[in-house]
């Protein structure tokens, strides 16, 4: 749990310096890049070596990351001084979910049981748009054991609008009443 | 074959009447699962004490909201919950069915019945927790609880919106007492809940047996949690009795309460709140232990006139290790409630039932709700008794060389005490008791031999109720003593002496 936690405060501090320079989806690029590059199981095996002196690690990963600016480097030295390249992956998707959550776009994913025409994936995103008053990003799944309707799932929230929730609501009454 | 077709048809209405509404719900995952406690994340909308819907009908409680997880326990078994299973919200509090449907069953503390009566008839829930009623709503006690034992009635008396405390160690009577006053309210205007937390099964339906069989059921509400189920039920058994109670308090009726009892209720409090990594305090119990039995206890009140003038009068439960009352949980108890009745081990096998150290005991409320007759012949009844208690101790080694005024002390001191034992299951009447403690009081029974006063007792009950009826049914209807009626009361017991003589 504290590491979810300490994910969180990095991705703040990301954001808030993201937010302040009005570069939001260029720190998105370059955090993906770092997590992209640093994930390479030789490069984390060194750099979370002990043995290696920091002032090598840093030289390494600035040979690696030729591209990014200085700030998103300096952000790079700091997880790697602190060991804390193994939340990386949260951090991104921590910061992801902000700079959706500013931009205001929704992650929507929806399951139905037999796939969606665009049209109606054109209407799902309307009508989850009035819903939730975001623009929504859709992803669509098919599940056949819904057996009809859909699940949406939308950050926290569920609407279970298929026919196996429906007969399974049905049977709870049934036994109830008995 | 008709029947079957009734049942067809009826479900048939079912399946075309069924609608559900689709709406979203707040969702969340199971991150780590045990000990009858979830931890999940996600369920940013959830709120304090709602209800959580686990897979394969498992429903939780959540308890701990933090950031972006939530703590919850579990009401039922959860070995087929796995880490990564969805949580629903309910968007239901905690709640619990109240009304008169519930009489005379035996419910589990979400008011699911567990005595296979059938579905409980309701038409109104109440959330479990609520905020006591506050100080313009409430008056002060003025009405007694008769509990039908004569120790307590005359000297310990609790009033209607009382809390009295009853302490002891294990198997010294306290549950007896609990199962008496219950017992005694049969005919009477006053609704029992009992509140059986974390007691074995089998005590459980031994004591709905007991009520069933005395009668006492049909004005009786039990809420069971037993030692089997999860720490969470016993956890919520008291809150759950206290909001049945609240219902008829604030109709404007009389309500009993009792949690039998509140250490295990602290024990169970305690499980859950080590395992929901809470910071422990004194005993391991965590800090706000005292909380969790105060707002229980203040839930217990007297309402005014004006606002119907119900009441609910609790008698928490409170078992003692090896006698100590200055452990953690007995003090607390001790200083929320408004006395308690104390009960000892060594008076117990002593062959005083009930085992009540009066010197301990004390009702601080109550003496104001005793009736007129009552206060009239107990009076000195306290301290006759402290000042033979003190001096039995002197009198161990022999009373030959005692002054006459000792020894009368002493010989009274004794036949009190012998006309305050009283076998389980038998309460006694008020009108009963006022005689009976009239007659030793004013030194009638001076000349009976001690070993026959429980005898004698029982003669003079049967004399007066055949020779003297009208006597009992003054006490009864007027709930004092006035002067005709002791002169008459007088000059009956003399009659009793005189027709049956225990003397020598």
């Amino acid at each position: 749990m504290a590491r979810v936690a300490s994910a969180k405060r990095h991705a703040q501090a990301v954001f808030q310096l993201a937010l302040d320079s009005n570069e939001v989806e260029m720190w998105r690029s370059q955090l993906k890049t770092i997590a992209a590059t640093l994930a390479n199981p030789e490069l984390a095996a060194i750099l979370e070596n002990p043995k290696v002196h920091l002032s090598d690690k840093v030289q390494l990963v600035s040979r690696c990351l030729p591209e990014l600016n200085e700030l998103a480097l300096n952000f790079a030295y700091l997880l790697v001084a602190r060991q804390r390249m193994s939340i990386l992956d949260q951090i991104v998707a921590e910061y992801e979910r902000m700079a959706d959550a500013h931009q205001g776009l929704e992650h929507a994913e929806v399951i139905t049981a037999i796939p969606l025409d665009e049209e109606a994936k054109e209407k799902l995103v309307r009508r989850l748009a009035t819903i939730t008053g975001k623009q929504i990003v859709l992803a669509t799944d098919v599940d056949p054991a819904i057996i009809g309707g859909f699940v949406a799932r939308i950050g926290d929230k569920l609407i279970d609008g298929s026919t196996r929730a429906r007969l399974e609501a049905l049977k709870q009454k049934m036994v109830q009443a008995t | 074959m008709a029947r079957a077709q009734d049942i067809a048809s009826v479900i048939r209405q079912q399946i075309e009447r069924f609608g559900a509404t689709v709406t979203a719900v707040d969702v969340g995952t199971v991150v780590e699962v045990g000990d009858g406690i979830a931890h999940i994340h996600g369920l940013a909308g959830v709120k304090y004490n709602e209800l959580l819907e686990f897979p394969h009908g498992v429903i939780g409680l959540a308890l701990n909201l933090e950031e972006d997880s939530v703590g919850a326990i579990l009401f039922s078994e959860y070995s087929e919950i796995k880490e990564g299973d969805e949580v629903r919200c309910t968007g239901r509090i905690v709640e619990v069915p109240v009304g008169d449907g519930l009489i005379g069953r035996v419910v589990n503390p979400l008011g699911q019945p567990i005595d296979g009566k059938g579905p409980i008839n309701y038409q109104k829930t109440l959330p479990v927790e609520r905020v006591a009623p506050n100080v313009v709503l409430r008056t002060s006690v003025d009405t007694p609880v008769q509990t039908g034992i004569k120790a307590i009635d005359s000297m310990i008396p609790i009033g209607r919106g009382q809390r009295e405390l009853i302490i002891g160690d294990r198997s010294t009577g306290k549950t007896a007492i609990a199962i008496d006053t219950i017992i005694n309210q049969k005919g009477g205007d006053l609704i029992c809940i009992y509140v059986a937390i974390g007691q074995k099964s089998s005590k459980v339906a031994q004591t709905v047996a007991t009520l069933e069989d005395y009668g006492a059921m049909e004005h009786t509400i039990v809420v069971s949690a037993n030692a089997s189920d999860s720490a969470a039920l016993q956890y919520l058994a008291p809150y759950a009795g206290c909001a049945m109670g609240e219902e008829f308090m604030e109709q404007g009726h009389d309500a009993l309460i009792i949690y039998d009892d509140l250490s295990k209720h602290a024990w169970a409090y305690r499980q859950i709140s080590l395992l929901l990594r809470r910071p422990a305090g004194r005993e391991a119990y965590p800090g706000d232990i005292f909380y969790l039995h105060s707002r229980l206890l203040e839930r217990a009140a007297k309402y005014d006139a004006d606002h119907g003038g119900g009441s609910l009068t609790a008698l928490p439960i409170i078992e003692t290790q090896a006698a100590d009352i200055s452990a953690y949980i007995p003090t607390n108890v001790i200083s929320i409630t408004d006395g308690q009745i104390y009960l000892e081990t060594d008076l117990f096998n002593a062959g005083i039932r009930p085992a009540m150290n009066v010197g301990l005991s004390v009702s601080r409320v109550g003496g104001s709700a005793q009736t007129k007759a009552m206060k009239k012949v107990t009076g000195r009844l306290r301290i006759d008794l402290a000042q033979y208690r003190e001096m039995s101790t002197f009198a161990q080694f022999g009373t030959a060389d005692l002054d006459r005024a000792t020894r009368a002390q002493l010989e009274l001191g004794q036949r009190i005490t012998e006309v305050l034992k009283q076998p389980q299951y038998v309460p006694v009447p008020l009108e009963k008791q006022v005689m009976i403690l009239y007659a030793v009081t004013n030194g009638y029974l001076d000349d009976v031999p001690v070993s026959s006063i429980s005898s004698a007792e029982d003669a003079f009950h049967r004399f007066m109720e055949t020779n003297h009826p009208e006597i009992g049914k003054a006490i009864a209807s007027e709930k004092a003593l006035s002067e005709d009626t002791e002169e008459a009361l007088k000059k009956a017991i003399t009659e009793f002496k005189q027709a049956a003589p225990y003397d020598g």
